[in-house]
């Protein structure tokens, strides 16, 4: 403990002595001194000692910002693994564990925060309360009533100040209707607001906590369609434009291509290629994207005249050309020629000096790896390119990278070695801010957990595991399954009674498709006595908590194949624990049709035996009549076993004997 | 300086020193110190269930428990005292009716720069979603009320008896 804190402060010391030689702070001032002195006697060792003097460079004044002893102070500290996210109250009754529960928390809480808006909203007078000198617009409440109610242009610029869509377009149905003439740069406003958000108010901006949860598996899969209203008042306003100004243009060309009318932003672009009208850069940042949705053949074509067009207006290429670029060479990544396109692009990024993004590397990733049984080693090459590297937020595409990276690490290469590259990526500085959101999160890893299980020894599986579960990651039901075959081919049994604790505590004992492969598991073989008297525990407690379920009428309870019961029976006898495996038969005796399935020939063998042993001939009888009943091949050896190795009295043989 | 006569006292048959005692006079002043203020009475059978807040009397804020609002405006030159207790009181009706028959202590209200937290224990009354729930509203609401960050720290407690530090 006191090396890790001394080394604690060296670091912190030697970040300081880095950050920060401002004359200004007390602090640093002493610090130069003692270096002074530190230096000094050290010239003084040289005189005594060789005649040598090392020649000192003193490093050139950095200049630092207000931050930098924040940042400094900060880049000591670690992420801890075993705290709770911090968008949780800090407290053991209120920090989630399993995916629902994080799922449900967040989601309230932003329900709580939607909530508090409504309020708001409705009551606005009542907030009026406010002494703080300056003002800050984000804590005033939302202003609900306008300053011009009464159609006109500074009404009309009022709405599209606030960007209520909806009034606009009522106020500016007004003034049409009256006659009145609006001056080209209002319509030129109004035209941009309709334009960019589609003629309909923009929804409220998600609170941090939705956006968390605002992606998942069925939200991939949706598909792009057009939402651009045709025939809608924006193109209406278009038209009655007393002036076509290339503005208005661009403005339209990318408001269809923002809501996918492919047809129509390339057909507004040939209008303005044959009327001479400049198109802009950022429209062509717009349509380069599409051009796999509008043409069916001479895609790349397509793109290189859009481009060359670019060059004949001079316009230097930035990162997000190529960005639309490699989003259009991943939308025709079905083509063979698309790799050899993307490659070029590389190239033509390196000779522009333009260093890629982490979501340019996606992009080219989704080229590459867009059948799952392509091979390629480019992965391999674009993770060493950026190892060891901070990135910053460049590209909304930039959140992709690590969850897909890790993905096509596992389903096209299956290659550990590079998983634990992306992984050693991922801990660089600030790079874990590229996993936001909880559902690359879950996938990434998922793919890296997957990987390790496929690979790597139980020892550092079990690390892993230990590492990120379930703070930042709680396995879903087929991840602890993975779990569980790792388990049965590296011979971690030791391992189960924790991964138990996990499961109840994930609540996965309900479903058996998952508890059966678990209890299968544990009953493969015998274990040394402490491990085997865990296993009973763990089969004592599912009764328990089964019988509690019963009594205590879950909605939910726990469903209890007779598979498990024969595997609990068994796990019980193996700790001779003859009673609570009596116990466990008799209420399958009981009550037969609560559970699905038979009993297991080998735990009925296994609980005769034991009665045998026990001496217990009334029990091994009753064993004997289950057997019977449900019919059972090893009956007969049975019965005989009982009437050679047992004292029974005429009755019991008699009983026997009839059963047979 | 007594006035007790000794022959009276023979007469009066009673014990000298239990007759000083109720009727000496004294000469030092007098303090009027009122030790009762803020102070929770005692019951006869000592029935009466305490937090560790309550049993310490109010002189002994800064010395075993510390104060309810944390803020600088009783500095010198700070300004703002009677808008920051006033908002203070607001807050502290407002987690009372927002939380209702949850608390579990009082309100502690801590301002850092412009920063506002709101610490205080809760019983585990409801499920963690409603209290996410309430959190959440609780922060959006006085944020936009007071006009500055707001934050809710919480503590819970499973059961009443926990927070008991003794019965008088």
């Amino acid at each position: 403990m006191a090396t890790s804190v001394n080394s604690t402060c060296r670091v912190l010391y030697l970040h300081v002595q880095n950050v920060s030689r401002c004359s200004s702070r007390p602090f640093c001032c002493s610090y130069r001194r003692t270096q002074q002195s530190s230096v000094s006697t050290e010239r003084k060792a040289d005189h005594g000692g060789t005649n040598t003097v090392e020649t000192i460079i003193v490093p050139r004044r950095k200049k630092r910002d207000s931050l930098s002893i924040l940042r400094a102070l900060s880049s000591t500290v670690g992420k801890d693994f075993t705290a709770a996210h911090n968008r949780y109250l800090d407290d053991p009754f209120l920090i989630p564990v399993s995916i629902r529960e994080k799922q449900t928390y967040t989601l309230s809480r932003a329900s709580g925060k939607r909530a508090a808006k409504y309020m708001i909203e409705n009551h606005s007078p009542l907030f009026q309360y406010s002494n703080e000198e300056p003002k800050v617009q984000a804590y005033q409440p939302p202003q609900t009533e306008y300053a011009h109610p009464e159609p006109s242009e500074d009404a009309l610029m009022e709405r599209i100040g606030m960007r209520r869509v909806i009034d606009a377009i009522e106020v500016y149905k007004n003034l049409r209707q009256s006659g009145e003439k609006l001056p080209l740069e209002t319509q030129l406003r109004l035209l941009e607001l309709l334009a960019v958000y589609n003629c309909t108010d923009p929804a409220p901006p998600p609170l941090p906590e939705e956006t968390v949860y605002s992606q998942d598996a069925a939200s991939q899969r949706i598909k792009l369609r057009k939402t651009w209203h045709t025939n809608s008042i924006v193109e209406e306003l278009f038209e009655d434009l007393p002036e076509k100004t290339p503005a208005a243009y661009n403005i339209m060309t990318r408001g269809m291509a923002k809501y996918l009318d492919v047809d129509g932003a390339f057909g507004m672009h040939k209008e303005m290629l044959d009327k001479g009208i400049p198109v802009e850069r950022e429209t062509y940042h717009t349509l380069i994207p599409l051009v796999p949705y509008y043409t069916e053949k001479e895609k790349w074509e397509t793109v290189m005249t859009l481009l060359k067009e670019m060059k004949e207006r001079n316009f230097q290429a930035n990162l997000a050309t190529f960005n639309s670029i490699l989003l259009s060479l991943s939308r025709m990544a079905a083509y063979p020629q698309s790799q050899k396109h993307a490659m070029k692009t590389l190239v033509e990024m390196q000779n522009c000096g333009i260093e890629p993004c982490l979501g340019s590397w996606y992009y080219i990733i989704q080229v590459f790896y867009y059948f799952e049984d392509r091979q390629s080693n480019i992965l391999h090459d674009i993770v060493s390119e950026v190892e060891g590297k901070q990135f910053t937020v460049q590209d909304s595409s930039d959140m992709k990278f690590f969850s897909n990276a890790m993905m096509k690490c596992f389903r096209n290469l299956k290659d550990l070695d590079l998983a634990y590259r992306i992984d050693a990526l991922l801990h660089t500085g600030n790079n874990i801010r590229f996993l936001n959101d909880a559902f690359s999160e879950q996938s990434y890893s998922w793919y890296f957990m997957q990987l390790l299980c496929m690979f790597e020894t139980m020892d550092k599986i079990m690390e892993y595991y230990e590492r990120i579960v379930p703070s930042m990651w709680t396995p879903a039901a087929s991840g602890m399954g993975e779990l569980l075959k790792a388990i049965e081919l590296h011979d971690g049994f030791e391992h189960i009674p924790r991964i138990w604790s996990d499961v109840v505590m994930f609540d996965y004992m309900r479903s058996d498709s998952f508890t059966e492969p678990l209890f299968a598991l544990m009953t493969k073989k015998t274990h040394p006595e402490e491990l085997q008297s865990q296993f009973a525990d763990i089969a004592e407690y599912m009764i328990g908590r089964w019988k509690q379920e019963r009594v205590d009428e879950y909605t939910n309870p726990i469903q209890m194949t007779a598979t498990n019961v024969s595997y609990i029976i068994i796990l019980c006898l193996r700790s001779d624990r003859f009673e609570s495996a009596w116990s466990m038969f008799q209420t399958y005796k009981q009550h037969d049709r609560m559970f699905s399935g038979i009993l297991s020939d080998e735990s009925l063998v296994a609980l005769t035996n034991t009665c045998i042993e026990q001496k217990q001939p009334e029990k091994a009888i009753e064993c004997l009549s289950v057997v019977g009943n449900l019919g059972l091949q090893n009956h007969k050896e049975l019965a005989e076993k009982i009437l050679t190795e047992m004292d029974l009295s005429e009755s019991q043989k008699q009983h026997i004997d009839v059963l047979m | 300086m007594s006035v007790c006569n000794p022959n009276r006292m023979l007469l009066l048959k009673q014990p000298i020193r239990s007759w000083c005692m109720r009727r000496a006079i004294q000469t030092t002043s007098v303090t009027n110190k009122n030790l009762r203020a803020g102070q929770y009475k005692s019951t006869i059978h000592r029935t009466k269930p305490l937090t560790y807040e309550e049993t310490q009397q109010p002189f002994k804020i800064g010395a075993t428990k510390s104060w309810n609002s944390w803020n600088t405006s009783n500095l010198h030159e700070e300004g703002r005292a009677s808008e920051t207790t006033t908002e203070d009181m607001f807050i502290r009706k407002f987690m009372g009716g927002t939380w209702h028959r949850l608390l579990a202590s009082e309100v502690i209200i801590k301002r850092r720069h412009n920063m506002i937290i709101i610490a205080c224990l809760v019983f585990q009354a409801v499920p963690p979603r409603k209290m996410y729930f309430l959190s959440g509203y609780t922060e959006e609401l006085l944020s936009t009320f007071l006009n500055c960050p707001v934050k809710v720290e919480l503590q819970t407690v499973k059961d009443k008896k926990d927070i008991i530090f003794k019965y008088i």
